[in-house]
């Protein structure tokens, strides 16, 4: 399950890599639309990650370059959502 | 309450972004309802820069207008305008030489009840951006349409004006991609119209491939949706339909090459 999910995802980067000026269009407004969403600019929406990142990563091994920020909207509003790919092995040990 | 009763009823067709269509795309949904048969009018929500009459091609035959009736110089009757081709369509135009913030929220709710009286769909085309004609529009509709492009500006703002319309009481919008250039986007340097989806997390009423025969339309006054052989045409025709209640899918450009096309469309993941 785990490798068909695994060569899934490499498919799709590989068959996205391959795009042309679409993709950065959808890489940037990704972006651009999260920070409308939650009203921060650039700057402090990097900082907010990063020091979200540094927060998690004192008790739990992460993939920093991994962590994410995402905006979900439903009907009672709009949620920020942190996602932070955690290291195989879990749980640091201590702090 | 049967299906097609439930999709009767007032829609707003907005933006954010201006220039995306959206105007086009009200007309040709109104005239591609009223082909199936049913009792449509378009209000033009758009004080001060009224266009849904240009694109009709009616417009010598507009006398009065949204501020007329309000102010109570017509009944809301004699402002309608009917369609040249089809008698039952109908265009409620915007006054022209008004401030745009002649007709308040409440005149626009009152407006539009009244005409939902008599007609089975109700479309307001709501002025580009996202102050008070837009804010009117939404309040008077029960249900919301988005037009943008494939850009990263027209989706930007959809975004903004979907946000607004959840907050306001308008949960779920149907979103129609206007200008979907395919041979772009399959060589992938345009946003597919899954691109768009999977930023504004909306459903699809139908995307509407580029098609010069918009332009040639536009220069006569006559819409597209009456075409047959116009692949623009074709696709308002199904979002018409979508729009009228009918369990269709939505029309998609040819995006993908024909391979991969055929490879999806025999595991039944294509159209």
């Amino acid at each position: 399950m785990g490798r068909i999910s695994d060569l899934f995802w490499s498919l799709k980067r590989f068959v996205r890599r391959r795009r042309g000026s679409g993709l950065r269009a959808r890489e940037r407004l990704e972006v651009i639309v999260l920070c409308d969403r939650i009203s921060l600019d650039r700057p402090a929406l990097n900082a907010l990650k990063a020091e979200l990142t540094g927060v998690v990563a004192r008790y739990v091994e992460v993939d920093r370059e991994a962590a994410r920020l995402e905006v979900a909207r439903d009907r009672s509003g709009v949620r920020l959502v942190a996602v932070f790919p955690v290291r195989r092995g879990g749980r640091a040990v201590g702090a | 309450m049967t299906t097609e009763q439930r999709f009767k009823t007032v829609y707003v067709v907005t933006s954010g972004k201006g220039g995306v269509g959206k105007t086009t795309v009200t007309a040709n949904l109104g005239a591609g309802l009223a082909l199936l048969g049913h009792r449509t009018v378009l209000v033009d929500a758009d004080t001060g820069l009224r266009n849904l009459d240009v694109v009709l091609g009616l417009e010598n035959r507009v006398v009065y207008d949204t501020v007329d009736v309000v102010r109570g110089r017509c009944s809301l009757r004699q402002a309608l305008v009917r369609d040249k081709r089809l008698e039952n369509l109908y265009l409620l135009p915007a006054a022209q030489r008004e401030d745009k913030t002649a007709i308040s929220v409440d005149d626009m709710r009152s407006i539009c009840s009244e005409l939902k009286k008599e007609f089975d769909y109700v479309l307001v085309d709501s002025p580009a951006g996202i102050e008070h004609g837009f804010r009117a529009a939404a309040a008077a509709a029960e249900r919301a349409v988005v037009v943008t492009t494939p850009d990263v500006t027209a989706v930007r703002d959809a975004d903004r004006v979907i946000q607004l319309l959840t907050l306001g009481g308008h949960p779920r919008p149907w979103l129609v991609v206007n200008r979907v250039r395919p041979r772009l986007a399959r060589s992938g340097d345009a946003l597919s119209v899954e691109d768009v989806l999977d930023i504004l997390r909306v459903d699809l009423l139908g995307a509407v491939p580029e098609d010069e025969a918009v332009i040639v339309g536009g220069n006569r006054g006559s819409v597209v949706v009456h075409e047959a052989s116009s692949p623009a045409g074709r696709a308002l025709r199904n979002i018409a339909l979508r729009l009228a209640g009918e369990p269709l899918p939505p029309l998609l450009p040819e995006e993908r090459g024909g391979l991969v096309r055929s490879v999806l469309k025999a595991l039944g993941l294509g159209s």
